[in-house]
């Protein structure tokens, strides 16, 4: 595996957890996601994120409305169901503990007695 | 001059050259392909922005979207095989599907045939000519190299074509 590809994967694993945290932030809609996301460079391509928005609103953390948009069709406006605030709560917490986790094993922290 | 055809793309109107628009069906099947079956939201969507970047990138709908147009756009999208998840095997192994529709598999042909059907078999595969598939063959055989016993392992591995009025391609 070369360097990318592990950061590929890596980015993968935490890129649900990115969207749930970007709509805690407000609703919001795909294009818009994306453009988040490739500041933050985490995704390069954008198609990926769609199968991941309909898999988690089918598991019932999002919803979305349709609103009108100024220039063009509608939009899917995406929102966090509280349902999604939980996971998100769970995913933090997750994150939280990998992140102390790592820094124990690389040796930046003295182990907890 | 070109030949152009009309498309909608999400209830929108698109003029699309041909080769543009057998590139852009080409790609959406295979993103069909690598989401669940009954998956037709996805589907909706990356359609519904497809039409949004065709739109920033050709705004007047005199336009016609080009080949290069919807290469830079599947760029954006990202190759068919990012859409695979890594959680889920892909569906079907792609299918190499021949200019009639059926899938290209390679069959011991009935017809021609002079011995197996090996050879036409390989040639229909490759789309190349059967003659020289037997050329190589039995030159082959008299350089040395073991094409007799590859003749042979082809004719027991491969499956004879299916007798005529089957069907295929299911």
């Amino acid at each position: 595996m070369n360097e990318d590809n592990v950061k590929v994967q890596m980015r993968k694993g935490i890129l649900e957890y990115c969207i749930l945290s970007i709509l805690s932030r407000g609703d919001s809609y795909a294009p818009q996601i994306i453009a988040e996301l490739k500041e933050a460079q985490m995704i390069i391509v954008e198609g990926t994120l769609y199968p991941i928005l309909t898999r988690q609103k089918n598991a019932g953390l999002l919803s979305y409305r349709w609103e009108e948009s100024p220039q063009g069709p509608p939009r899917k406006y995406y929102r966090l169901t509280p349902e999604g605030e939980k996971q998100l709560a769970l995913l933090d917490e997750a994150w939280n503990e990998m992140v102390e986790q790592i820094k124990t094993i690389r040796g930046e922290q003295p182990k907890e007695e | 001059m070109k030949e152009t055809i009309n498309v909608n793309i999400a209830q929108q109107a698109f003029t699309m050259d041909m080769d543009a628009y057998s590139e852009l069906t080409k790609y959406l099947e295979d993103i069909g392909r690598r989401l669940p079956e009954t998956d037709t939201e996805t589907m909706g969507d990356i359609e519904s922005r497809i039409a949004e970047i065709f739109r920033e990138r050709v705004p007047s709908p005199m336009m016609v979207i080009t080949y290069g147009v919807v290469q830079s756009t599947m760029k954006q999208l990202g190759d068919a095989e990012t859409f695979g998840e890594a959680s889920r095997p892909l569906r079907s192994e792609k299918q190499n599907v021949n200019p009639l529709g059926l899938p290209r598999k390679f069959w011991r042909m009935r017809s021609p045939r002079s011995i197996a059907g090996v050879c036409s078999g390989l040639a229909i595969y490759f789309d190349i000519d059967i003659t020289l598939v037997r050329i190589l063959f039995i030159l082959g055989f008299f350089m040395g190299f073991s094409t007799l016993f590859l003749y042979i392992l082809l004719w027991i591995v491969t499956p004879q074509e299916p007798a005529e009025g089957i069907k295929f391609n299911r």
